[in-house]
Formats: C-alpha cells, sequence, structure tokens
C-alpha cells in the first residue's frame, strides 16, 4: 500500500492513503490469450514451405 | 461466432483502382528505366535497377493514389447519432510512462473540464508505468492536486504498475483484466493526447449507436508544435492527413487502423481479442510485440469487430516530435514493431486486408533501404558499364552512336517527383475550395506552407532515409532498439548536437559524392538533391529544431484556439506558476513512504 504524508498548513500531518481512493474499481474482466502463430504440426503446407525459404528468427 | 459484414462493391471498387494505378505507374517507371538502361546491353545492374524501380514507385504510386481517393468529399454523412441516456458506461485511460507528471495531469483537468461542460459522464484511469521513483513520488503528489482542483475523488483514478510486462500494451490489458468488467466503452490515450468532452461524447455515440463497433479511431491534429521541424509536422498533420486518411478510410472497409491511441474500444470486444501472447525468441523479433495497434485492430476485425476511422472527428489532439532525432528515435522503434510483424503475416483466420496492412507498415519501412540500394545499383551500373562500340560491325564505315535516353530518365524523374508533390498540390486545390483555407491562414499564407513543407522533405527525405535505412539494418541484424522514453516539449539542439547526431551521414555523403565524381561524373547532379542535404545534415538537424515564426504553418487549431488545448495551456501555466512562486507552500512537501 502506498501513502502520502503530507505537512498542510496548520503544520500537523495528514496521512493520504492512495490506495484507498485512487485504484480504480475492481470488476475482473477474462482476456484469453490470442492465437497469433500456429504450431508447426497443425500449419498449412504452405506456411511451413514459406518459413522454410525465409530466415527462421525472421518468420 | 461473430463475422465482419461482406465488402460493399464500392470498397471494392476502390482497392482495385488503387492497386490498378500503382501497378500502372510502376510499369511505366520500369518500361522507361529498361528502355534507358538496355541501350548497351543487358546486365545483372540493369535487371536489378529495374527491379527496384518497380517496387519504389509502386508504393510512391500506392501514397499518391491514397491522397487522390480522398480528394472527392463525402457524399454519405457520417452517422452522428445522439446520445441516449443513460450513457453506456465510459473510462478515459491515460498510459504514462516517465513522463512531465505536471504536462500529463494538467492535460487531464482540462479534459475533466471539457467533459464536464459537455456533460458526458466519464471516469478517468492514470495507469503509470513509470519506473523511477522519484518521478513516481511526484505523479502521486500532482495526482492529489488533481483530484483536490476537479474534485475527482472517486471518479479519477491512479494506479502504478511495479512490474511492466508487455510496456503500453500490457499496461492497459491490465487495466482492463482487473476493471474492465465496470465499464462498457474505453477511450485510449497517450500521455500527450487531448480531446474535447464533445467529441468523446460523439464517439460514445456512435459506439452506441452502432454495436458492431470495435473500435472507433479519430485522427488527432497535432498541437503546441514550436520548432520548424514541428510546425511543419503539424501544418501536414492537419493540411494534408485528413484527406489521406478519408482515402484510407475508403479503402479499408470495416478493417481500418489502429493508432494507439485518440481512439474509443468496445472493452468487450477488446477484452475477448486482443490479450497478445509474447513471441518465442528474442527480441528484435521476439518477445513482446512493439506495434501492438496494428495487431489488436487485425484480431478485433478477426474477431468480427468493425475497425473504423473516422477523420471528420474534431476535437482530437496529441503532440509532435520537435526535432529530426525525436522523430528517427521513435521511428527506430516503429520500423522494430513493423518488422515484427513480418511474424504475423501468417497468422490464423486475419482478414486479407489486415495482413495487407501489415505488408504496408514493413514496406513503409524497407523502401528506405531500396532507394538506397537502387542509388548504389545505379553508381555501379554505370562503372560496370562496357565502353560505348562505335564500330559493332566489321568494315563498318560510319560508326554508330548510342541513343541518347536522357529524355526517359527526365521523364521518370519527373514523374516520380510528381507522385510526391502532385497530390500535395491537388489537397491545396481541395481545400481552397472547401472553403477551409482561412483555418490555415488564407490561400496565400497556405500556399507558402505548403512549398516550403515541399521543400523541408525534400532537403529531410535524405536524412530520413539514412535513419530508416540504418534502423531497417540494425532490426534485421538482431539489435533490438528497445523502447526509449519519449521525449516531449521544447527540442532545441545546437549545431553540435547535429554534428554528433548527424556525422555519419555526412561522412556518408561525402563518400559518395567523391567516389561518384572520380569513377561516374556524368552522375554527380542526378545524385545532387540526395547528397548535399546529406552534407548538410548537422546543420538541418540543428536548424530545424529552432523556433519558427507562426506566419507559416498555421492550423485551424491554432488561428481558432480549441477550447481544451487553451484549457490545458491555463492550468499548467497556473500549476508551474504556483509551484515556482511557492503558492503550494501551504500544502507541504510530499514525503513518500511505504505504509
Amino acid at each position: 500500500m502506498t501513502t502520502l504524508i503530507r505537512n498542510n498548513p496548520s503544520h500537523s500531518v495528514d496521512i493520504v492513503d492512495m490506495d484507498v481512493f485512487a485504484a480504480p474499481p475492481v470488476a475482473p474482466l477474462d482476456m484469453p490469450q490470442q492465437v497469433l502463430e500456429t504450431p508447426r504440426a497443425e500449419r498449412p503446407f504452405m506456411t511451413n514451405l514459406i518459413r522454410l525459404l525465409v530466415p527462421r528468427q525472421w518468420a | 461466432m461473430r463475422r465482419l459484414p461482406p465488402l460493399d462493391s464500392r470498397t471494392v471498387f476502390y482497392r482495385i483502382a488503387t492497386l490498378a494505378f500503382a501497378a500502372f505507374a510502376a510499369t511505366t517507371a520500369t518500361v522507361l528505366m529498361v528502355d534507358a538502361t538496355i541501350q548497351d546491353g543487358v546486365d545483372v545492374w540493369d535487371v536489378l535497377r529495374a527491379f527496384l524501380i518497380l517496387i519504389t514507385t509502386a508504393w510512391l504510386a500506392w501514397g499518391a493514389a491514397q491522397a487522390c481517393l480522398g480528394l472527392a468529399a463525402r457524399k454519405r454523412p457520417v452517422p452522428s447519432p445522439d446520445l441516449q441516456l443513460p450513457a453506456p458506461s465510459t473510462v478515459v485511460l491515460v498510459p504514462i510512462c516517465n513522463e512531465d507528471p505536471v504536462s500529463t495531469f494538467a492535460r487531464i483537468a482540462a479534459m475533466d473540464r471539457s467533459l464536464h461542460a459537455a456533460n458526458m459522464p466519464a471516469d478517468i484511469a492514470i495507469l503509470s508505468d513509470t519506473r523511477d521513483p522519484a518521478n513516481a513520488a511526484i505523479e502521486e503528489q500532482v495526482y492529489l492536486r488533481l483530484i483536490r482542483e476537479t474534485n475527482g475523488r472517486g471518479r479519477i483514478f491512479y494506479r502504478r504498475r511495479t512490474d511492466n510486462r508487455g510496456r503500453k500494451a500490457g499496461n492497459i490489458e491490465d487495466f482492463i483484466r482487473k476493471s474492465g468488467g465496470a465499464y462498457e466503452l474505453a477511450v485510449i490515450l497517450d500521455a500527450d493526447s487531448l480531446m474535447e468532452g464533445e467529441t468523446i461524447r460523439r464517439m460514445v455515440a456512435r459506439m452506441q449507436a452502432d454495436t458492431d463497433i470495435g473500435l472507433l479511431q479519430t485522427l488527432p491534429k497535432i498541437v503546441n508544435g514550436n520548432s520548424f521541424f514541428g510546425r511543419a509536422m503539424q501544418f501536414a498533420a492537419s493540411f494534408h492527413s485528413p484527406i489521406f486518411s478519408r482515402g484510407l478510410a475508403r479503402m479499408q472497409g470495416a478493417t481500418g487502423p489502429f493508432w494507439g491511441h485518440n481512439a474509443i474500444i468496445r472493452v468487450k470486444a477488446f477484452a475477448e481479442s486482443c490479450c497478445l501472447p509474447e513471441l518465442a525468441g528474442p527480441p528484435p523479433f521476439g518477445g513482446h510485440i512493439l506495434s501492438h495497434d496494428y495487431v489488436e485492430a487485425a484480431l478485433l476485425a478477426r474477431n468480427g469487430w468493425k475497425v473504423l476511422v473516422d477523420e471528420t472527428i474534431e476535437g482530437s489532439y496529441e503532440e509532435g516530435p520537435e526535432n529530426i532525432l525525436s522523430y528517427a528515435r521513435r521511428d527506430r522503434r516503429w520500423c522494430q514493431g513493423n518488422l515484427q510483424h513480418s511474424r504475423l503475416l501468417l497468422a490464423p483466420g486475419l482478414a486479407p486486408w489486415s495482413r495487407f496492412v501489415f505488408v504496408q507498415g514493413i514496406f513503409a519501412y524497407i523502401v528506405s533501404l531500396i532507394w538506397a540500394c537502387f542509388l548504389v545499383a545505379s553508381v555501379l551500373a554505370t562503372i560496370m558499364a562496357p565502353l560505348p562500340d562505335y564500330f559493332p560491325e566489321p568494315y563498318q564505315l560510319f560508326p554508330v552512336f548510342p541513343d541518347d535516353r536522357t529524355k526517359e530518365i527526365t521523364a521518370l524523374f519527373i514523374g516520380i517527383v510528381g507522385l510526391l508533390i502532385v497530390p500535395k498540390f491537388l489537397i491545396l486545390s481541395a481545400v481552397v475550395r472547401s472553403g477551409k483555407i482561412a483555418g490555415f491562414g488564407g490561400t496565400l499564407r497556405a500556399g507558402l506552407s505548403v512549398a516550403t513543407e515541399i521543400l523541408l522533405s525534400s532537403f529531410l527525405a535524405p536524412l530520413m532515409l539514412m535513419y530508416q535505412s540504418r534502423a531497417v539494418l540494425q532490426v534485421l541484424s538482431g539489435k533490438d532498439g528497445g523502447w526509449p522514453a519519449n521525449q516531449r516539449g521544447e527540442g532545441k539542439l545546437t549545431l553540435w548536437q547535429g554534428v554528433g547526431a548527424g556525422m555519419w551521414i555526412t561522412g556518408s555523403g561525402a563518400i559518395a559524392l567523391t567516389t561518384v565524381y572520380y569513377v561516374a561524373p556524368d552522375l554527380i547532379l542526378w545524385l545532387m538533391p540526395v547528397c548535399v542535404p546529406m552534407l548538410l545534415a548537422p546543420f538541418l538537424i540543428a536548424i530545424t529544431s529552432r523556433p519558427l515564426t507562426h506566419f507559416l504553418f498555421v492550423t485551424p487549431s491554432e488561428s481558432t484556439s480549441a477550447p481544451v488545448v487553451a484549457a490545458y495551456h491555463d492550468i499548467h501555466n497556473r500549476w508551474q506558476d504556483e509551484d515556482a512562486h511557492g503558492a503550494a507552500a501551504g500544502e507541504g512537501k510530499a514525503n513518500h513512504a511505504p505504509a
């Protein structure tokens, strides 16, 4: 938890708990990870062929 | 499963027409080049040059066609529905990382004021990825000031990640995972973005009316440009970009772009489509996806959500780089991100246009290297050319002189320059006819600004070519550029700094010119437009970073100060004054301590 300790004009100290009012509301939402590269065995023939023709780190 | 609506015939026509024009221009250029170069027989350099000119001209013609496509005004008005109450729950996301807190939070205060004025209820979440604890402590202090001024408690949020996984995309993903369920829509901004409350209201209403839209991108206008370079970019973004964007919008259909900020997303669509994996292997081609926005747009379209760009939405602003070095630094990151997309070209299920957009992004950078190769090949071809044979037949009485092909080369040169310049003058003519020229200072000043911008781009093009070629070579050789912090604000550079950053370009230009002078003096004149700016690189870098008179490059947001921009300046100046004069002393010093 983060707090800010501030001196106010009356020289007393405010302890402001940032996490109490600064944190966004808690309302979880699922984010399934997207598939951008298919495993080698499932790739179409042409995809594998193209990957063979270009350097490995580029494809 | 959702599916995008089928392409309408108009979009198909625009795509075919643009491709046909690019193919026609590229073929014409190649024919002229071949005609001029095969006089002394065909060798490998002629074939290489023909191939390179085919690619580069196709790229230029593609851009020119896009501008021409955007010249015609929209016949069908853009939908502009009213916001229905209750308004969808909306949050404005401001991801920041090592930014100037006073400027960033002053922008948020200005937008909050504008949202109130527009009667648009929305939360604001500042998503900090700042690593420096001292800077983070200042962020917290300025946040408290923001809360006090705006009475934003419970409405304006601030949180800082200690783990910067996934950088900006990971920052937004983290928010959606933890808080996304509370919101239907989210406006994604950058630290230097500004948006009018009325603009956000209009975008929310549009998303509310068409529930198939997953993302709506605005065309942000650049503001607060001060240097020669910054103001030229600001002018181009206001003057030329809307026409280019309209052309782009016509071609893309529902598979539009996402430029990473100044856009609104449907949170549910984004959550179900846009969690990006880390690519296998080390950077620059593996690791986190750097240019995440293009990929997110493609993934939204893959899941059947419409991704649209609307250049008619006003009131959307950002700041731009103030000098060439800041621009080149940002470009280095974009270059690496776009080349990384080569791994995603065959990603399963993407719309063909999304794949094409990846190819375009890759081309935007490798085309510089292709131009450089073309210049080198032209010089080598001249050196390697066989000596003319005036008596090809035995016992020939009269010599045969090779045909003069200067006309063909001149035509090619004029054609290429035309592809670069003509669209800009066509846009000038369109803006004059539309009656919007007054916002740019009237016809004379706008004409002068266009001419100056063309001149400046011509001088800077060889420098950009060198920076981009270097960036491409660095990425291809496996060098990771990382994600350096953006440098905003004043970027005035000394001549000495220009020398430090541009001497390698000057050296390259000097070597090229000296070599050509000795081995192919006929080419000197042709190479002057490239080599002279290279020789002047340090001077150009320094001089274009200097402040420029506001007579040139006037934009509408400047001539009729945009309310949210004016509010930002007011708040920013006041906060700076308060800090300077110790007016904030009453609030005391803030000590950062763990609880």
